[in-house]
């Protein structure tokens, strides 16, 4: 057989022009959808930012300093969600990052293969609890138990005058900003774990075997050869879930007491952005009403925003780059 | 010449050259009746093979006839994985490596490893280097400088690195990340250092500072080495093992072996007639 070139060639070119005339229509319908995202994430942030600039321009900086939230007054300081938001991603953060890494280790370092399958799907399913199952676990059930085993003695231990006595500061009621934090940290827990197994099976395993082969302990080998290896992306899969914790409305809303003010100690009852959001979009009677929760929108939105941005950096960057 | 009909068992001659090339009381590490399964695959067929003191042994044979199984099996590297197993004794000093009790990280850092691929740890050059010795011994600065230099200078990587001990590891070329893990793998100071194709994704430079390296540290250590190249096999080593199908087929001085094959299926991959 010979190779004939192409344009000498009718019946190629026959066939071509029949697939080439969809191609562009193809790439016509591709990226109009591509644009319709980006319109969407457009028109999302300024509607946020129009919605929410009556009171931002009213209040100004201390939309985001005072936390007198006071709809019956018509005044409306964001300090007390905004700080309740942060507080609750970051605690559930601290209780969620330990055990999502133990989880990970296990998978890859020491569970027998029988359980890997089991374990692996448990992480799953717990992935899947939809966010208003585990509100209705954390007010009913969670709650009581952790007022009467947790609450109840940590204040009634703390020294009278003590830090402890500030930190454990509230009503003892099973709600508040520490147990938010708690049910946060399992909705996170799957995400992370998830993430840090995939990003332990990245490790090649000859560097594995080279660190095993010079003498180390499975710990030495994690500390000192696999982490190091992953830092980067370990860090963007934190962020990831930080992001989650930032944004979780339903189950928050349960448990969090819904208390507009500063949190004073662990405690105490909170709100954040979110629980806020949806506890008072219905009865939000008053033009500016309505805009500082928008505002606080605006601002939760900005908070994740840059969480994922910075993860999605994080994850995507070259390893040891 | 033997016929080679029955090509998978150990043929008379080549127990002979094994019996008569080895003074029994040179004997650092040495493998009887080892079988070798992956689940209930049997990659070793009782391989008995004995590796000398101050001597470079090298491992030849087609892909797939268990030489790394064999490298493997020497450090209990294989533990790693459930559903790998070796029966039989691996004696390390007249000491049976494959006892329940034996310490393995104590095992790994008497029996170093360097692996086909180089695989320098996340970590500056310097500690790479330094990593092993932290695990075993507290050095002051001074001494762990000292012994990071020499190992270096061992692995004939010193003069090109030693202005940037403290850029990242894997950030040099092959050849010399190659030389760097062997450099990782002396500076703990083992008595057996074991080589899986250390040379077969360096170029002809790299291998040949490598095989240099190897015959000058052949001085102090027991050096097993797998490799794919006979002429490798050839230059560095003192004594070689042609394996087949699991099996050792002949054993011998590496000049013996090569020059004067006892088994025709050694002669055979050895003037590439197979393999």
């Amino acid at each position: 057989m010979t190779v004939t070139p192409a344009s000498t060639d009718p019946a190629p070119l026959a066939r071509k022009a029949a697939g080439a005339t969809f191609d562009p229509i193809f790439k016509v319908l591709c990226a109009s959808a591509a644009t319709m995202l980006l319109v969407t994430l457009g028109g999302i942030v300024i509607s946020l930012g129009l919605g929410g600039w009556p009171a931002l321009s009213k209040y100004g900086l201390s939309f985001f300093l005072s936390s007198t939230w006071d709809p019956v007054a018509d005044i409306y300081g964001g300090a007390g969600p905004i700080a309740g938001t942060l507080i609750t991603a970051v605690l559930s953060l601290c209780f969620a990052l330990p055990l999502a890494f133990g989880i990970a280790v296990f998978l890859v370092e020491f569970c027998p293969p029988l359980l890997r399958r089991p374990i692996g799907i448990a992480v799953e399913l717990l992935a899947g609890v939809p966010s208003i199952v585990y509100g209705m676990w954390g007010l009913f059930v969670f709650a009581p138990l952790f007022s009467q085993y947790v609450e109840l003695p940590l204040i009634a231990m703390a020294p009278p005058g003590s830090i402890w006595e500030q930190i454990v500061q509230g009503i003892p009621n099973g709600s508040g900003i520490l147990s938010a934090s708690i049910i946060l940290a399992v909705m996170i827990l799957p995400y992370m774990a998830a993430t840090l197994r995939e990003l332990f099976l990245t490790i090649p395993q000859k560097v594995r075997e080279s660190a095993y082969g010079l003498g180390c302990t499975t710990l030495e080998v994690i500390w000192s050869v696999t982490l190091p290896y992953v830092r980067r992306s370990a860090i963007g899969a934190v962020m990831l879930g930080l992001g989650r914790a930032l944004g979780e409305t339903m189950a928050v809303t349960f448990i969090i007491g819904n208390s507009h003010a500063f949190p004073k100690g662990i405690f105490d009852g909170g709100s954040t952005i979110a629980s806020t959001i949806a506890n008072e979009f219905q009865e939000a009677t008053s033009d500016l009403h309505t805009s500082a929760l928008i505002a606080l929108g605006l601002v939760l939105f900005g908070l994740t925003f840059s969480v994922l941005a910075i993860a999605r950096a994080l994850l995507g960057a070259p390893k040891n780059g | 010449m033997t016929d080679a009909s029955t090509p998978t068992a150990p043929a008379p001659e080549a127990l002979e050259t094994y019996l008569e090339s080895v003074p029994a009381d040179n004997i650092k590490l040495e493998t009887r009746n080892l079988n070798f399964f992956y689940g209930k695959n049997k990659a070793l067929h009782d391989v008995s093979i004995p590796f000398l003191n101050r001597s470079i042994t090298a491992l030849i044979g087609p892909s797939g006839c268990g030489k790394s199984t064999l490298l493997r099996a020497l450090n209990r590297i294989y533990a790693l994985y459930p559903g790998q197993r070796a029966e039989g004794e691996i004696l390390l000093d007249g000491r049976n490596v494959l006892d329940k009790g034996v310490d393995l990280t104590e095992l790994r850092a008497r029996i170093g490893m360097v692996f086909q691929q180089p695989t320098p740890f996340p970590m500056s050059i310097y500690d790479n280097v330094a990593f092993g010795v932290r695990l075993y011994e507290k050095l002051s600065k001074t001494d762990m400088d000292e012994r990071v230099e020499q190992s270096l200078k061992r692995a004939a990587l010193w003069e090109e690195v030693k202005n940037k001990l403290q850029s990242p590891g894997l950030g040099l070329s092959g050849g010399q990340q190659q030389r760097l893990c062997v450099a990782r793998t002396i500076a703990v100071q083992p008595e057996v250092i074991l080589l899986d194709e250390p040379a077969s994704a360096l170029d002809p430079i790299s291998t040949a500072k490598l095989e240099e390296t190897l015959v000058e540290l052949k001085a102090d250590y027991a050096i097993v080495i797998v490799t794919h190249n006979l002429q490798q096999a050839a230059r560095i080593s003192d004594h070689a093992s042609f394996m087949y199908l699991g099996r050792v087929i002949e054993f011998a001085q590496t000049e013996k072996l090569f020059d004067n094959p006892k088994v025709a299926r050694t002669s055979d991959y050895i003037t590439g007639r197979f393999g």
